[in-house]
Parts: C-alpha cells; structure tokens; sequence
C-alpha cells in the first residue's frame, strides 16, 4: 500500500493511519530546516492551508461525486471572517481564527447548500458558479464592507498565545501545520463513519438510496456544509498568512476554477490526492506562473490529457503505475515517456516562441521553429507507435463514473451494469 | 399506461403479479413505491395514503422494493449495502449516530451479519457489489428490500436470469426473509409463482383482469386467451 | 415611468436579451442532445469575435460574419473529434471537465494570438447610425442588428432540426443512439457535427457581440457565468426555456439600469428612515444591483422550480 487510501472502499486499518499521520507530521517538521528560503516556507505554508481546502473540495468531488464550482464561496467567506476577527472581533486568539473562518464558512454553506443540492450533476455545477459569482458581484457592489477591489488587511500580531505572537512566519506554518494535520484526520475518520458510506452511497446510485429510506438531497446538503466548514478554516489560515483578503477575487470563478483543477490534477480517488493538488497548485502559482505567461493554456492543456488519460490524477497514477508498468512492459513504457517528453517539449517550445516573437521582440532564433516542430511531430510518431488500438476500460476511472446524472429522478445504472457500456466491440474508434 | 388496476394485500399474504410484457407490471411498481406519482386513483399502506409521495418516505413508512434491474452501490461491500439499508429503514436513533462508524452499532452489525448468512453472501460481504458475480448481486438487491423488517415488500422479478439452481434458493430465500410479511412479487417463471403465492394477479394491456387463488386464475378463460397457452398447466 | 424611459430600455433589454439567447442557445443544444456543458462555449464566443475582427480585417465584416463561425465550428469539432469522443461512455462529468480545461486553453491562446487589449471593431456603415427613434430616443442600428441575426439564427436552427433529414438523423441519435447507429447512420460524427454547430453558433454571437458591444480579454468571462445562468433558469436542455429565460434576464438588467431607484428612495416612499440600513446599503441603487439580479433570479428558480422554467428533468 502506497499510503494512500482510497476514497472508494478500501480503508486503511487505524496503525496504517497513525504510520501516514506520523509521516506527515515529521516531514512537516523537517520541511522548513530543508527549505531554506524564506519563499520556501511561505510556499510550504500554502501547501499546508491549500491542502485543507482542496481535501474539503474532495469531500464534494470524490466522496459524494457533487462537482462544484463555487468552492471559493466557502474558502473566501473563512478568509473574510479571518480578517474580519483579525481586525474587529476583539481579542479572538489567534489560533482560534481558523475556527472562526470554519464557522463564518458554514454559515454561508449551509443556504448556498440548499440552493445547490436542489439539483444534482451539471445543474449543480452550474448554480455553484453562479453562487460564487454572485457573491463575487456582490462584494464588488459594497466596497465600504468588502474592500473592493483592493481589499481589506489585517494585523495578525495583535496578542501572544502561550509565548507566540504569531509574527514570524515560521509560526504561522506551525499553525497551519497543525491545522492542516488535524482537518485531514477528521476529514479520513469522516469518510470510516456512517455518514461516509452513506455519502459514498448516494454518490454511486442516489435514486436506490433514496428507495432504501435516505434523503439524497438532505445527505448532499450536510456534506455541502461540512465541506464548507473545512474550507473555511483553510481560507482564514490563508488570511492569517497573507493578512490581506480580495473577496470579489477569493470568492469568483477564477478562484473555484482552480481549487477544482488541481483537486483533480491531485487524483480525487486517493484520499490523499488533494495534498499532491495542493503542492502542484503552489508550485503551478509561484514558479510556472513566473515562467511563463502562458500558464493557463499550459494547466489548461494538462487537465485535458489527465482528464483523458489519467482520471485519477496524480495520485491515481502513482498507485496504477507499478501495474501499468508491468502490463505494458519497459520498451513500450519507455517509449511512451520518452513521445510525452518529447511531445510536451516541442509544443512548449512552439508557445513560449510565438510568444516572444509576438509580444516582448525578443529575436528567436531561427533553428528553434524547426528543431519544435520536430520534437511535436517525433512525439507524436513515438506515442502513436506505443499505443494500443485495442479499447479496454480504463483502470483509473473515478469513483462516480457509475453515476448518471442527466435525469436524476430515475434510477441511474450502476457500476454494475455501467460495465456493459464499456465498449468491447464499439463501432466509435 | 395503468386503468383501473384495484389491488389489494393483506399481511402475511403473497401476491404474484403476473401478465406479458408491457402489461404495466413495473409502471404499477412504479406508482405505488413512489417513483413515479400516480395520475389518478390511491395508494394505501395501512390504511394510510402514501400516493404520490417520495421513495424515502415510503421507505420510512414501511414499503420497500427491489428492481428488475439490479441497483447496487457499485464502490460499496455487501455489509455496508445491508447497513445503509438498516439505517435508512430508520431505527428511531438520531441521525447523530451517522457520525460513528457502522461497527459501533452491536444490534445493528448482528442483524446484518444473519442477512448475509441467509442471503448466503457471508465469504463476499466484504467485497465490492460491482465485483460480485450476477447471482450474489440479485442475491444483495432483494436482500436490501427485506432489510430493516419492512412489513410489505415489492419484488421485482427477483429471478431473472437465473439458472434452475439460483432460482431454487432464491425461492427459499424469499419464503424465509418474506414469512409474515406482505409480499407483491412481479415473476415471469411460473413455477416460482405456483411455488410461492397465494394469490395471483394478471395485468393486461393494463387492465386486472383476473385475481384469486391460483387454481382461479389458472382456470379462468380470461386469462388462458390472454396467455394463449403459452404456459403449460 | 415615462415611455420614453420603458420603451428604450425594453429595446436594450431585448436586444441584450437576444445577444443571450444567441449564446445560450448553442450551449443547449449540445447539451440536449450530447448530454454534455460545453464549458468552453463562452471561450468560444471569444474566439468568433476576435476571429471576426482578424476575418474583418482581411476580408470585410459581413464576410467575416461567415468565417468566423465556419472556423470556431471547425475547432470546435476537431476538439470533439480527439477528444469528447472518447469520454462520452464515461458519463457527463468528464466531458465537462475537459471542456473546462478547454477554456482555459482557449481564452490564453486567443490571447497569446492577439494580445491582452481590447480590440478596435470596426462595424461597416450601415450599422454604424441609428436604425430608428423612439420616444425621441435613437436606437442603434448595430442592436438591431443583434436582434436579426438572433432571430435569424433562431429560425434557421429550428427549421433545421424540426424539419430536416438532418434534424431527424440528430434527434433519433439521441434517443435511441444505438438504433439509429444499427440503421447506418454515423452516430459519432453527427455528435461531432452538432457539438461542431453548437461552437459556431457561439461563434456567431461573438463576431456580432465582439462587434456591437466590446472585443476584450475578460468577455469569455464576463458573459460565461451569465449564460450558464441562462440554461439553468430556462431548464437544462430546453430551447425555449433558453429563449424565455435571455430575453427575461434582459429585460430585468436594462430595466434595473434604467429605473435607478435606490434603497432610500423605495423607504422613503414608504415614510421610513433611511438609516435603518446604513449608509452604504441605503445607497445602493437598483442600477448597481442590476449585475445581481440574474443570479438572485437563478436562485429564486432553483428554489422553487428547480427543473427550470420549461425544464423537463427532476
């Protein structure tokens, strides 16, 4: 076992638990002597409040099989309340701030939740966004409450706690550490419990739950609370870190957007996908960011592929690779990595060229059109020669594959006889 | 499309609902479970009406049913299918108890452990429902229905696609889960229907045109035109 | 209330209304009969119109009223072709993802082409002056001419759906794909070619809305949010519903915009302090709010209907 547990069914025993728990919690503790740079530690900071938001985002995606959109409502409404307690709430102790955030989270999940889970699958989805966009409207309509545009700051040295006064920002990791280590504890016992397998049940066939006596909306709205109330402590812990919250920005689309794609990239069947989410997030909005302007047709590209060939993100890959490796054998393996790097190169190349070229002057030499251009097509040739033509069904699909959302009053088909929709002998290519 | 279909279960009592196909067999399941609501006309459970209202509260007010085509929680074991199951058929607890794991529940785990053992699926609870074989899965499905002691139970034919054998111990299964209930049972096989009812209903082209103890049906020259021999007596 | 308040502000609302539904509608489409979002549908509403403005250059704005949507619907069926093929046996969900992904794509390649500036349409002459006064207030020629080519659009999908062979071949796909595949018809290309005619419907729109309103890096976002708005007041997957629910969301924008009335006004009208609000909420006025109200009508609909207006799916 890889240490990462399956939202699907397969849980770990409580040592299994304890053995990843102390992991993380010593790797957390070595991070900051390896990382050096005071850029690495705000960076490992992130990591550690975006990993609650995005686990809480899972809660929704992988755990109940709800897509949503307006993820950023909850984050940004703990990041408001974080400020807001930072700066008028009186002596509300610092570490208790994330709390705070939860609770402020909550009580905007919890209308937001009975709006949403009215509907299931894609009209979910949709009215999340436009929840998210509506408060985002909103908090750019009162800019005496909100900030505007430029937002509203805080303070966060403003006491001492037990000899910390929370100014240094090794400090802050500490909390959002521990915050972090606590939220995803609760987060895995939450998915052991009843209310677990029910969630997991009402994702994988939510009309037969409902003919076995359970509430497919009321189970979807409390999960939209909980989720909600999680991603608001990491939203405040985010506050606490930067001391300055953009509501229309923290609660818009932009921001939803984002939370899903790396939840995804992280892998939604392993539980602890989300955390590889968050990491690939920082790293994504710090160094590929500065890279290259081209960032988002850069993420935008990735999530196609992975959402094409590698449905369980990263961390569905990881847990796959060994069997896939071992069906596929090492030439053909080899191969295939060999046409990505050389496919992935190539059409890098070609964009950071024509982006040069066209916007900053900047001379391009004229051998790198050519020499791109044949790495895109030599990739292409290597991974065409790997690939199978034979369809068989693809061992990473995510756990709410079994669900059919497109009429939701009638029994979905469920896993079982989704298996038959698995082509064997399909006319499409 | 059902007309004037009136039927009527007592408890204790197994009916065999029987008619070719697109006789509207599984549109009256339908209706009377909640899923679709009826245009005309009442649904009584215990003398109370239950017309029109949703699958859980049906659920909750002591109706369950199994489906045609099985409907499993595909990522989820057989124990936990039986436990869902037992927790939605409401056992009076607050829904607090969602909190703490299944296993905390002795009453409950026990009751789940004899269902497996009777639904003969006690060496697969453990497994997937969508790596269990056909047989195990139709096994599950009208196990669900007869969880948390619902007094009337809708099956919908329970054994479809089942060898000789499997139909055999699916017959024996229901008379055991089944015993002292109210039992609505849609079967094409008419040796599970002979074995099992007390009374049979026939629905053609929805319409009830017959209704009695077997030997009357079977006699009844109604329904001998409508099935034109197609069942031997 | 004059009428020569209403009136204008009904024109705006309309045409807005119908720039919505010419939007909205391809994004229906699609997902009425592939079952999938096009996520990407307001991305390509920005590609037409900044390919309208390249095509315009070259070649004239009413050519470039045909390029435009010729190429967006090419895109949009390549991308089709590679790669929602292969995820419609997955379900709706990762078809939405990767449409997602697709806008992301989309939107900074538009960029990367033509820069992060908005863009100089120039409209052709004849939509440059006043189509006609109303109430001594002019109305533009270029809304007008939204609202023709949104009604022009309108008819031409509906006869071609509704009356066609082609029409027929869509709607038995999606009914009954595998029968109508039994009976030789190419299922997966007419998926192909419908979400191909959804993307230059919304290419349409955006050589005409990029035209008329603004031609700019935030227009896929600006109007993407709305048009979801759209299809889940209208009811998912229901045209008309489409149709009602643009043309109403329209009119309740301009009409907020044009009877500006704030908080205060409306307590003052009823004798009652304005500080019962607090300054900044009291002085908010119905125009600033106009951004809100679709959404808060979205909410209202959901509550209370949540299949939509004419939607007809639980």
């Amino acid at each position: 076992m890889a240490g990462l547990e399956s939202t699907q069914g397969g849980r770990a025993g409580p040592r299994a638990v304890a053995a990843v728990v102390a992991g993380l919690a010593a790797a957390a503790v070595a991070a900051p002597w390896l990382a050096g740079s005071g850029l690495a530690l705000s960076m490992l900071t992130q990591v550690a409040w975006l990993a609650i938001v995005l686990l809480a985002n899972n809660l929704l995606l992988g755990q109940c099989g709800l897509l949503s959109f307006g993820h950023a409502l909850q984050v940004g409404a703990g990041s408001l309340a974080g400020v807001a307690a930072m700066r008028w709430a009186g002596p509300v102790p610092l570490p208790l701030v994330p709390v705070v955030g939860g609770l402020a989270a909550l009580a905007v999940a919890l209308p937001a939740g009975f709006v949403a889970t009215r509907s299931a699958g894609t009209a979910f989805a949709m009215v999340t966004l436009a929840l998210g966009e509506l408060a985002a409207a909103f908090a750019l309509m009162v800019p005496d409450w909100f900030g505007g545009e430029s937002g509203i700051s805080a303070d966060r040295v403003y006491g001492r706690w037990a000899g910390l006064d929370f100014g240094a920002p090794l400090q802050v990791y500490g909390l959002a550490v521990s915050y972090a280590l606590v939220s995803g504890w609760l987060l895995y016992a939450l998915g052991g419990t009843a209310l677990g397998r029910l969630l997991a049940a009402v994702r994988d066939n939510p009309a037969r739950a409902a003919f076995l006596g359970h509430d497919p909306r009321r189970l979807r709205w409390l999960a939209y609370g909980i989720s909600g109330f999680f991603a608001g402590i990491g939203g405040a812990l985010g506050a606490v870190q930067f001391e300055i919250v953009s509501t229309a920005d923290a609660v818009g689309l932009a921001r939803s957007g984002s939370y899903l794609l790396f939840t995804y990239l992280g892998g939604t069947a392993q539980f602890l996908g989300p955390l590889l989410g968050s990491v690939l997030m920082v790293l994504a909005s710090t160094w590929l960011a500065l890279w290259s302007p081209a960032w988002p047709l850069y993420l935008g590209a990735v999530f196609i592929l992975t959402v094409m060939f590698a449905p369980g993100g990263l961390a569905g890959a990881a847990v796959a690779a060994p069997g896939a490796l071992r069906r596929a054998g090492w030439r053909r393996s080899v191969v295939l990595v060999l046409g990505c790097a050389a496919a992935g190169a190539g059409a890098v190349a070609l964009v950071e060229a024509g982006y040069r070229v066209r916007w900053s002057g900047t001379a391009v030499s004229a051998g790198t059109w050519p020499v791109a251009t044949a790495l895109l097509l030599a990739g292409f040739a290597l991974l065409a020669s790997a690939s199978r033509r034979r369809r068989k069904p693809p061992a990473l699909a995510p756990p709410w594959s079994c669900a059919d959302w497109r009429n939701a009053s009638a029994p979905p088909p469920c896993c079982v006889a989704s298996t038959s929709r698995w082509p064997r002998a399909s006319a499409s290519p | 499309m059902l007309r004037g279909v009136d039927l009527a279960v007592a408890p204790g009592e197994c009916v065999a609902l029987i008619g070719p196909n697109g006789a509207g067999k599984s549109t009256l399941f339908d209706a009377v479970s909640g899923r679709t609501a009826p245009s005309a006309g009442q649904v009584l459970l215990g003398g109370r009406a239950i017309t029109g209202q949703s699958p859980q509260r049906i659920r909750r007010r002591g109706l369950a049913r199994s489906f045609q085509i099985t409907q499993l929680f595909g990522t989820l074991c057989a124990r936990d299918h039986l436990r869902c199951a037992l927790a939605g058929a409401g056992s009076g607890r607050s829904r607090l108890w969602w909190l703490r794991p299944f296993q905390h529940d002795a009453a409950a785990e026990a009751e789940v452990s004899r269902l497996l053992h009777l639904l003969g699926l006690d060496a697969r609870g453990d497994i997937p429902a969508a790596r269990l074989s056909y047989a195990e899965q139709r096994a599950l499905e009208i196990g669900l229905a007869f969880c948390g002691d619902p007094p009337v139970v809708l099956l919908d034919e329970p054994t479809a696609g089942m060898s000789q054998e499997e139909t055999r111990l699916c017959v024996q299964r229901i008379r055991t889960l089944g015993a002292g209930r109210a039992l609505l049972i849609v079967e094409h096989d008419m040796d599970v229907v002979f074995g099992l009812a007390d009374r049979i209903a026939v629905l053609v082209q929805g319409r009830l045109i017959a209704f009695g103890s077997p030997a009357a049906v079977r006699a009844d020259p109604a329904v001998q035109q409508a099935y034109a021999g197609s069942w031997a007596c | 209330m004059t009428a020569s308040l209403l009136v204008p502000a009904l024109l705006n609302g309309l045409s807005y209304g119908l720039l919505l539904f010419m939007l909205s509608a391809g994004l229906t489409l699609v997902f009425s009969l592939l079952g999938v979002l096009n996520f990407a549908h307001a991305a390509f509403y920005m590609l037409g119109a900044y390919l309208g403005y390249g095509f315009a250059g070259a070649l004239g704005f009413w050519p470039s009223l045909v390029a435009a949507p010729v190429v967006v619907g090419l895109l949009g069926g390549s991308f089709e072709r590679v790669c929602l093929r292969r995820l419609h046996r997955r379900g709706p969900v990762p078809g939405l993802l990767a449409t997602f992904g697709l806008s992301w794509l989309v939107v900074e390649a538009v960029q990367l082409f033509w820069g992060r500036s908005s863009l100089p349409v120039l409209l052709p002459e004849v939509l440059r002056g006043t189509a006609f006064t109303v109430y001594g207030v002019p109305f533009a020629a270029s809304r007008a001419f939204v609202m023709a080519v949104a009604v022009g659009m309108l008819a031409a999908v509906w006869l071609l759906l509704a009356r066609s062979q082609v029409g027929l071949v869509v709607r038995a796909a999606l009914t009954h794909p595998q029968m109508a595949q039994a009976l030789g018809h190419d299922v997966p290309t007419v998926f192909t070619a419908v979400f191909a005619g959804g993307a230059a419907l919304a290419g349409l729109a955006g050589v005409v809305g990029g035209a008329v309103y603004v031609t700019e890096p935030g227009m896929a976002a600006a109007v993407g949010s709305i048009v979801f708005v759209v299809v889940v007041v209208g009811g998912m997957g229901s045209l008309a519903g489409a149709f009602v629910a643009s043309l109403a969301i329209g009119l309740l924008q301009n009409l907020a915009v044009a009877f500006d009335v704030s908080a205060a006004t409306v307590l003052a009208a009823w004798g009652l302090p304005a500080q019962w609000l607090g300054a900044p909420a009291a002085r908010v006025g119905l125009a600033q709010v106009a951004p809100l109200l679709p959404y808060l009508l979205m909410v209202a609909v959901v509550v209370l209907r949540p299949r939509g207006l004419l939607g007809n799916r639980g």
